[in-house]
């Protein structure tokens, strides 16, 4: 097992909600953690009797929100001037893909929950070209609901076998961030077939 | 292309259609290899749930209601070999259902913050090796479950 997922794990038996509000906090915010992972094992926990399944829920989803909205809130207040620096407020790729996330905002916003690491990327790509707080809010809150019940729902239901379902549980979020980068990629593809034939008339 | 364009916006035109048709090469050269990763990634998948299925986990853990609403029994000796490094005895104390001070007695452990130790700690505190250490829990753990209780 990844020496990093043995030291949550240590952790959350340790020291149980909080460390599993701060693990699962950190990780929205951006730090590479293998939170479903552990939420895989917290599932198997609480199966045992060792947490509260209904609890763990509530926190996790609190964390999670709360994580998300920190990394828009950061990426919303310093994006500016970050863009300036790197001088990609003219860039082309990103000039394109600020339209594309200003326009599908829900869709990418919902699917990246269930993507990993992308997600913390698509909270700070949200605050840096400005979607409107509650759309991020609204779509973030439903996603961060079922992501980790699935998680949690699954360690509950298979025990101590949990540890079979966590590289399947990696690939499946890596399944969904290849899927939304396709749509985001796919649509862009659209956007600019129809400026160019816009042009062409 | 309209005839009144001056010269400059005829090779503006063109500049920004090559452009537009060299972001489109690159984003549909992006879309082929995010079909392959996709495809291996689905493969991958495929293989992870047919080796659990050989090894009975998911049969043995059939999704029904009664998964989530039944009670579980604890962990049986049968079940010693799940027993890992980072677990702490309080832990297991709950998931084997053993009384709270067996193992600070079998083990003979001072340490002031047990049951809320880890193994790993256990180890290094005894200068004991992992895998010893491992062993020592696994056999009282199997012990255990081997003599009469009331």
């Amino acid at each position: 097992m990844d020496s990093l997922l043995s030291l949550l794990l240590s952790y959350l038996l340790l020291y149980r909600y909080a460390a599993l509000a701060f693990v699962v906090y950190i990780g929205a915010v951006g730090a590479p953690l293998p939170v479903n992972e552990m939420l895989l094992a917290l599932g198997a926990f609480a199966s045992q009797g060792y947490f509260n399944i209904w609890g763990s829920l509530a926190l996790a989803f609190a964390a999670n929100c709360l994580g998300d909205l920190t990394g828009y809130a950061i990426a919303k207040k310093y994006g500016d001037g970050i863009l300036r620096v790197l001088h990609l407020r003219k860039a082309r790729f990103f000039v394109q893909l600020e339209e594309e996330l200003r326009s599908d905002a829900a869709v990418t916003v919902f699917m990246t929950r269930f993507a990993g690491s992308l997600s913390s990327v698509t909270n700070l790509l949200a605050g840096l070209v400005g979607v409107p707080l509650r759309t991020f809010i609204l779509y973030d809150a439903i996603a961060n609901l079922i992501e980790p019940a699935a998680a949690l729902g699954i360690g509950y239901a298979v025990g101590e076998y949990w540890n079979a379902f966590s590289d399947a549980l990696a690939i499946v979020a890596g399944i969904f961030a290849v899927l939304v980068i396709m749509f985001v990629l796919v649509r862009m593809q659209r956007r600019i077939i129809r400026k160019y034939e816009k042009v062409r008339e | 292309m309209r005839e009144d364009y001056p010269q400059c916006s005829i090779l503006r035109y063109h500049y920004g259609e090559m452009s537009r048709q060299s972001s489109h090469k690159a984003i549909t050269i992006a879309l082929m290899a995010l079909g392959a990763v996709l495809l291996v990634l689905l493969i991958a998948l495929g293989h992870i749930y047919m080796a659990l299925r050989r090894a009975d986990v998911i049969n043995r853990r059939a999704l029904s209601f009664s998964v989530f609403t039944e009670k579980r029994a604890p962990l049986s000796a049968s079940s010693v070999g799940t027993i890992r490094m980072w677990m702490t005895f309080g832990y297991l104390n709950k998931a084997f259902s053993i009384p709270q001070n067996y193992f600070k007695d079998q083990l003979h452990i001072t340490d002031i913050h047990y049951p809320n130790l880890t193994l790993e700690r256990y180890a290094s505190e005894n200068g004991l090796a992992p895998s010893v250490a491992l062993q020592h829990v696994q056999d009282a753990t199997a012990y255990y479950f081997q003599t009469p209780h009331p």
